[in-house]
């Protein structure tokens, strides 16, 4: 009896350990000037509270991002950001109409935050499934 | 219509300028929101000095964000707001940011211009209805009679952030002065005494620690504003004011927790307030006849304090509900009022005030927002100017307020 109960609790974990590792698909995308191959989730979590606003050597950053309500923008904000979407949104309402920072700049769809940040320099994004676009270069996360 | 338009004309003409710049380049974007709300007032005179019932709620706001260069960012943003006994049209913040220091784990960075006051979680956006989480926002921490001390100032800024294995710090020194209206003098004289207002330089520390996970944070503000104040008289009337000083020490704790469904704010505003002059006289007695004596006004403490407690609860992605219980001590030596009573002749319950609220928010789109509430209050320190000889307009103990506002941003 025990030890069905140890296994099964031991199949539960294994089963939360690989949708904790499938959930993680989203990618960190930036414009090709940007020299950056890693980034920590803290970092990724300053630029996108409008905490960074310039990249280490001086130039801009360009925030994009996908609607409130897209799924890949709800995954983001929970998963790599580690917030509640409403935290997001209340966060940027509150930079925004205190004119602490920018507002990101808001495109429809994956391919479209592919394609301005190619054509964007200083650009950052994020998206869901991988797409392979001139221009776009792809950033890793540190192990933390 | 017309007189709308005549009020906000230097808004409208604004614009234009700002357009001419514009081409189609991102460099340049504008927001903005347009309220409207009701309110009804069950006694006391806290929003519409004539009516129960008033349309005097409107809010228009007009921004622009602006890159000057890869460095530095320009915005600014004119508000107009007709908000019960108050018409008024400024510029609510108009500065530079240039971000200096940008490193993986810390930035620095200053403001310069018309500044947004941050301290507190609410009062950078207090009249912001997509930002805030009630029309009237808990009187026992932002009081509205005192709200030109703490919107924006004129001056710099100096802010940063820190990220640390066990969370991140967010921290701000400024230095500036807090432009002023004659709402001020209302708020601090009364409407009987009116005046002339003016505001001395205020320094303000101001710093939150978020955890790592981002869901809880607490943070801790002190400012001190200072305001000279002239009160204005006839010859013939009964009685008179000398001019004074009013001095802020104003410390702000604030603490958020978030969790999926609901989130809880618990703030608390300790200020020491040292006001300086204002003797009582009558002005038709000749100089040789001795005044008589008055009660004395200057203090070189008064202690107010003031807390609340909000609890909001999501029902799905647009429906918020709020409750919210807050108390506010104009003395806290003398919490019930009684000794003031005793020494002024003034009603006790104009020294304290206890504020239980709820209200409901509805996004119905992304532009488009409702909000309903209703504030139940006993006591009438809240809307009581700090220096009052006549408590006639407040003179009930308990009395409500209900509100209905909707918005539209852009």
């Amino acid at each position: 009896m025990n030890l069905k109960h140890y296994i099964l609790q031991l199949i539960a974990l294994l089963v939360y350990i690989s949708l904790i590792k499938q959930s993680y698909a989203i990618e960190i995308i930036v414009n090709e000037s940007v020299n950056l191959s890693k980034i920590s989730y803290q970092q990724i979590k300053s630029i996108y509270l409008g905490q960074q606003s310039h990249w280490p050597n001086g130039h801009l950053i360009k925030l994009y991002k996908l609607p409130s309500k897209h799924k890949t923008h709800q995954l983001f904000v929970k998963q790599t950001l580690g917030l509640y979407p409403y935290q997001f949104n209340r966060r940027w309402q509150k930079l925004f109409f205190s004119g602490f920072a920018a507002k990101p700049i808001e495109v429809f769809t994956e391919n479209d935050i592919a394609k301005a940040v190619a054509n964007t320099p200083g650009a950052i994004g994020y998206i869901e499934n991988k797409i392979i676009m001139k221009g776009v270069r792809y950033v890793a996360f540190f192990d933390e | 219509m017309l007189r709308f338009l005549m009020n906000n004309k230097w808004i409208i003409l604004s614009i234009l300028p700002c357009l001419a710049f514009a081409n189609g380049k991102n460099d340049l974007s504008f927001a903005g929101f347009v309220s409207q709300g009701i309110s009804y007032t069950s006694d006391n005179q806290f929003f519409d000095a004539e009516d129960n019932t008033s349309f005097n709620m409107t809010t228009l706001a007009l921004q622009a964000n602006y890159l000057f260069n890869d460095q530095i960012r320009l915005s600014g943003q004119a508000l107009y707001r007709n908000w019960g006994k108050i018409e008024s049209s400024r510029i609510d913040f108009l500065m530079a940011d240039y971000q200096f220091i940008n490193q993986q784990n810390y930035n620095i960075g200053f403001r310069l211009g018309r500044i947004k006051s941050d301290l507190g979680v609410f009062n950078s956006t207090r009249d912001i209805p997509s930002a805030r989480p009630s029309i009237f926002l808990p009187q026992s921490v932002y009081q509205d009679t005192l709200r030109d001390t703490t919107t924006s100032y004129d001056g710099l800024s100096l802010y940063g952030n820190q990220v640390f294995d066990l969370g991140r710090l967010n921290w701000t020194l400024a230095y500036g002065r807090y432009p002023v209206s004659s709402d001020l003098s209302e708020s601090i004289l009364g409407k009987e005494l009116g005046g002339e207002i003016s505001t001395k330089n205020n320094t303000q520390i101001h710093s939150t620690w978020e955890s790592v996970a981002g869901n809880w944070s607490v943070s801790l503000g002190y400012e001190n504003p200072q305001a000279f104040a002239k009160p204005l008289f006839d010859i013939n009337d009964p009685i008179a004011m000398e001019a004074g000083d009013i001095k802020f020490d104003r410390y702000i704790f604030s603490h958020q927790y978030f969790s999926a469904l609901w989130d809880l704010t618990f703030e608390f505003i300790y200020q020491d307030t040292e006001i300086k002059g204002f003797e009582l006289f009558i002005p038709y007695l000749p100089s040789f006849i001795q005044q008589p004596v008055f009660p004395e006004i200057t203090t070189d403490s008064l202690v107010n304090v003031g807390f609340y407690a909000q609890w909001r609860y999501f029902l799905n992605e647009d429906l918020t509900l709020m409750l919210r219980y807050g108390k506010y001590f104009t003395d806290i030596d003398d919490k019930d009022g009684s000794q003031y009573q005793q020494d002024t002749g003034m009603p006790d319950f104009s020294r304290y005030s206890f504020d239980f609220s709820t209200g409901v928010k509805w996004k119905l789109s992304s532009r488009w927002q409702i909000n309903f509430e209703g504030h139940f209050f006993e006591g009438t320190a809240a809307i009581s100017p700090t220096i009052k000889l006549d408590h006639s307009d407040n003179d009930e103990k308990y009395w409500q307020l209900w509100s209905l506002q909707v918005s539209y941003s852009f």
